[in-house]
């Protein structure tokens, strides 16, 4: 196992060796502070980059980009977000370790700060840069949640339900491009809230939107 | 980094500005290309700043980290080809291209810089290609017309030399 570390600090590991190294660093503390200081070390050797002053309009041209991504989350929001990373990233772990099929992932307060740090570790080595977010809103378009869909090996959805309109089974859909809905699993909401990882068995560029449905809500984030 | 203040977005962009552009403009040459990847990286890191935690203090390595991911991302898709691993390791290793201002990040960036000269070249080389090419090990053995195993090893002792000479400060 340890030899694996090296290769996942600085992104050399690849596949099966990636998943099976991840999952095992999710359960093995002395793997997880290796691999901290090993990818300290491997985003060290980003600062020996020159500075290079870029073109003048590049500034402005960053905050007008900004700007049209959306309204920043304010900061109580941005509080929630963190513990909706927490979730995701132990999701990540968790269905590495699972090797796929659908579970229920409880976010855990106490942990959120472990699990920041492991979130960033796994944006950085596991090709977290096909992560994408969508806004799950309810019938009357209040925001209900957040559904996180990440393209990989094996590619993944995390539901998280933070205000839904009513509590009790939903059925999750993912509704492709052609139309048609497939179903991927249930999710039971109780406290209005629930966080839910599912294996995704479609390309994340197929999937047009998300249904969660209970026989008192509908709830959708489309792409 | 303060999203919800556009002041403080701003002045974030130009403080960091040089760094993730220089980052790009190693990585995938072409300065039109760089200066995409470096807007992408901005980008991202907006998004993703609920993933960065400032009690950990490296603003710096966490952008720079993202700024490679898109860096790697545009060479993909547009197949560009990066500098070969020879002239980024001696682009790396000069001694001059410090950061201006006296941070953890220079002691940091001198350190590294001290261990990755002291690497072997075939060491160097092989760590290079998986951090700033994005390749895996599989690739650099293809790459380079030696056995999987080899790539591995090299990665595996010239990470472990530089993590040996990169004390970690906060664990
Ligand atoms: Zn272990």
């Amino acid at each position: 196992m340890h030899g694996l570390l090296p290769e996942l600090a600085t992104g050399a590991a690849a596949g099966d060796d990636r998943a099976w190294a991840l999952a095992h660093v999710s359960r093995c503390q002395d793997c997880r502070r290796d691999l901290n200081q090993l990818t300290t070390a491997a985003d060290a050797v980003l600062l020996l980059a020159p500075s290079v002053e870029p073109p003048p309009r590049f500034e402005s041209t960053v905050l007008a980009r900004l700007d049209a991504a959306s309204t920043p989350p304010p900061r109580r929001r941005l509080l929630a977000r963190r513990r909706v990373v927490a979730a995701l990233a132990f999701a990540v772990c968790m269905l590495v370790a699972a090797g796929g099929g659908a579970l229920y992932v409880q976010s855990r307060t106490a942990e959120d700060r472990r699990l920041a740090e492991q979130y960033r570790q796994t944006l950085a080595v596991a090709n977290g840069r096909y992560l994408k977010a969508t806004t799950l809103t309810t019938a009357d378009a209040r925001p209900a949640g957040t559904v996180f869909l990440y393209q990989g090996n094996p590619s993944w959805l995390l539901v998280t339900v933070t205000t839904a309109p009513a509590d009790g089974a939903y059925s999750v859909l993912a509704v492709d491009r052609a139309g048609a809905a497939h179903a991927i699993g249930t999710c039971q909401v109780i406290n209005r809230t629930g966080t839910f990882g599912y294996r995704l068995r479609m390309a994340v560029a197929e999937v047009s939107e998300i249904r969660l449905q209970s026989t008192d809500a509908l709830l959708r984030a489309t792409r | 980094m303060a999203a919800g203040d556009p002041q403080a977005t701003a002045s974030f962009v130009r403080r960091f500005q040089a760094r993730v552009f220089g980052l790009a403009v190693s990585i995938v040459g072409a300065t039109a290309t760089a200066e995409d990847v470096a807007q992408e990286a901005f980008v991202r890191a907006w998004r993703y700043a609920g993933g960065y935690d400032p009690r950990r203090g490296a603003v710096l390595p966490w952008l720079l980290s993202i700024t490679r991911n898109a860096a790697i991302d545009a060479i993909r898709l547009r197949r560009d080809r990066p500098y070969e691993p020879e002239v980024m390791l001696a682009l790396l290793t000069a001694a001059d291209n410090a950061i201006a201002e006296p941070s953890d990040e220079v002691a940091d960036a001198d350190r590294i810089r001290v261990a990755l000269r002291g690497l072997p070249l075939e060491q160097a080389t092989a760590v290079v290609l998986a951090i700033f090419h994005g390749l895996t090990a599989k690739e650099i053995a293809e790459r380079q017309g030696v056995p999987l195993g080899t790539v591995k090893t090299r990665i595996r002792l010239g990470m472990s030399r530089l993590r040996d000479h990169f004390e970690v400060r906060d664990e």
